[in-house]
């Protein structure tokens, strides 16, 4: 049921060493110390036009895209719709 | 020796009194605690036609024996709590915050396609009306929806029922409680958020603030031994269901993440939050028959308890 991998730390040897050289706190945890659970990755996609609209309406009640209309006008559609499904 | 009894409680609602009385806290206070099972005979399934707490018994499970006569205090979440003492029959009250803080988590199956809480939206999430892990869902998702698509449905209080249900598919989201937040993750579910929320005490009239007081300086220090030594006391989480729950039993304390863990001394309910959470509920349409949240309280025992306690 579990779909990651038994060898967590094998696969993924630059998880927890991304910020080592520069932070001696982060380069001292161990992959033990993190959570595999925080870790979620799914292929990129189109954003969903229902979800676009309820964001553009939160950012707008939140006085943020004054100067905007529409979601639609942020987003480059012919882009996004032709290059995920190229993509499959 | 005073006799009080207790409905039971899980360790993610009530571990320092679970400690308090496994280590004779409350017997050096001169309380005789007994324990009323809260939970025998409650039904335990999903129905999808119920998507509102109206019609739903608040006395399902917390509360119910103490509204029998059979228990003198009970433990549970905060906001229920406030819809249940309107609801009783015979003159509970809250008398202040328990000591855990508990821990909640919104959980989807390993396969589900919702990967932020934004997903939720008009998708069926299956919490137990009443209690914490109802309103914390309420609580988590209206940051991130119009109330108006956040749709609930009834399922059974013990996060093992809804885990199952959500693994049957049966629901698209489910919240949690430890341990099975942590047995979810290791089955392959992912959390989509999470928080933590203030549970009280409910009394009956039975119970009066010096034996109110005698049972927080217990709890006290039972708060104060579990800090000290978080690590020490995470196997309550294992033990409690290992008997009934083979896979609970097979968790090793080291899968269980100590910050999940959260107790402080308990302390009277503020005026301030009192008055914040009262209007919360009303604006999701309950407690429509209160006027004040101060009705819900018994100040006398609440101010005079912690005090004497500290």
């Amino acid at each position: 049921m579990r779909r990651e991998s038994p060898d967590f730390a094998s696969l993924n040897p630059g998880y927890d060493r991304y910020h080592a050289k520069t932070d001696p706190e982060v380069a001292a945890l161990r992959v033990e110390d993190l959570r595999e659970s925080r870790l979620v990755v799914c292929d990129p996609a189109p954003i969903p036009l229902d979800e676009m609209t309820r964001t553009f309406d939160w950012l707008k009640s939140w006085g943020m895209l004054e100067q905007t209309a529409s979601p639609l006008a942020l987003v480059d559609a012919d882009v996004q719709s032709f290059a995920h499904v190229a993509a499959e | 020796m005073k006799k009080l009894v207790l409905e039971t409680t899980a360790p993610f609602q009530g571990l320092p009194e679970l400690v308090a009385y496994d280590e004779g806290l409350f017997a050096q206070e001169g309380l005789a605690v007994e324990w009323a099972d809260r939970d025998k005979g409650v039904e335990k399934k999903i129905d999808t036609s119920i998507t509102s707490p109206k019609g739903v018994d608040p006395f399902a499970s917390h509360g119910r024996l103490l509204e029998q006569g059979q228990a003198d205090m009970y433990n549970a979440c905060e906001w229920g709590n406030y819809c249940r003492v309107q609801e009783t029959s015979l003159g509970s009250r809250q008398v202040g915050r328990r000591a855990i803080v508990s821990y909640a988590a919104m959980i989807v199956a390993p396969d589900s396609a919702i990967y932020t809480p934004q997903q939720l939206a008009n998708k069926t999430i299956g919490v137990p009306f009443y209690f914490g892990t109802h309103y914390i869902a309420l609580h988590m998702l209206e940051g991130f929806l119009p109330r108006e698509l956040i749709k609930l449905c009834r399922a059974p209080n013990g996060s093992r029922y809804r885990l199952k249900a959500l693994l049957d598919g049966e629901v698209d989201a489910v919240t949690l409680t430890e341990p099975h937040i942590t047995l979810a993750e290791k089955k392959g579910c992912r959390i989509l958020c999470s928080a933590f929320f203030h549970g009280t005490e409910v009394a009956s009239d039975r119970v009066d603030a010096e034996t109110y007081a005698a049972f927080n300086r217990a709890v006290r220090e039972a708060v104060r031994r579990i800090n000290a030594n978080k690590r020490g006391y995470m196997h309550y989480f294992i033990d409690y269901h290992a008997k009934s729950d083979p896979e609970i039993a097979a968790l090793r304390v080291e899968d269980l993440r100590e910050s999940r863990l959260v107790v402080c001394d308990p302390a009277p309910i503020p005026l301030d939050e009192m008055t914040r959470t009262f209007d919360w509920l009303k604006s999701w349409g309950m407690l429509e028959q209160t006027a004040s949240p101060l009705a819900l309280v018994d100040a006398d025992v609440q101010s005079f308890a912690h005090v004497a306690a500290e």
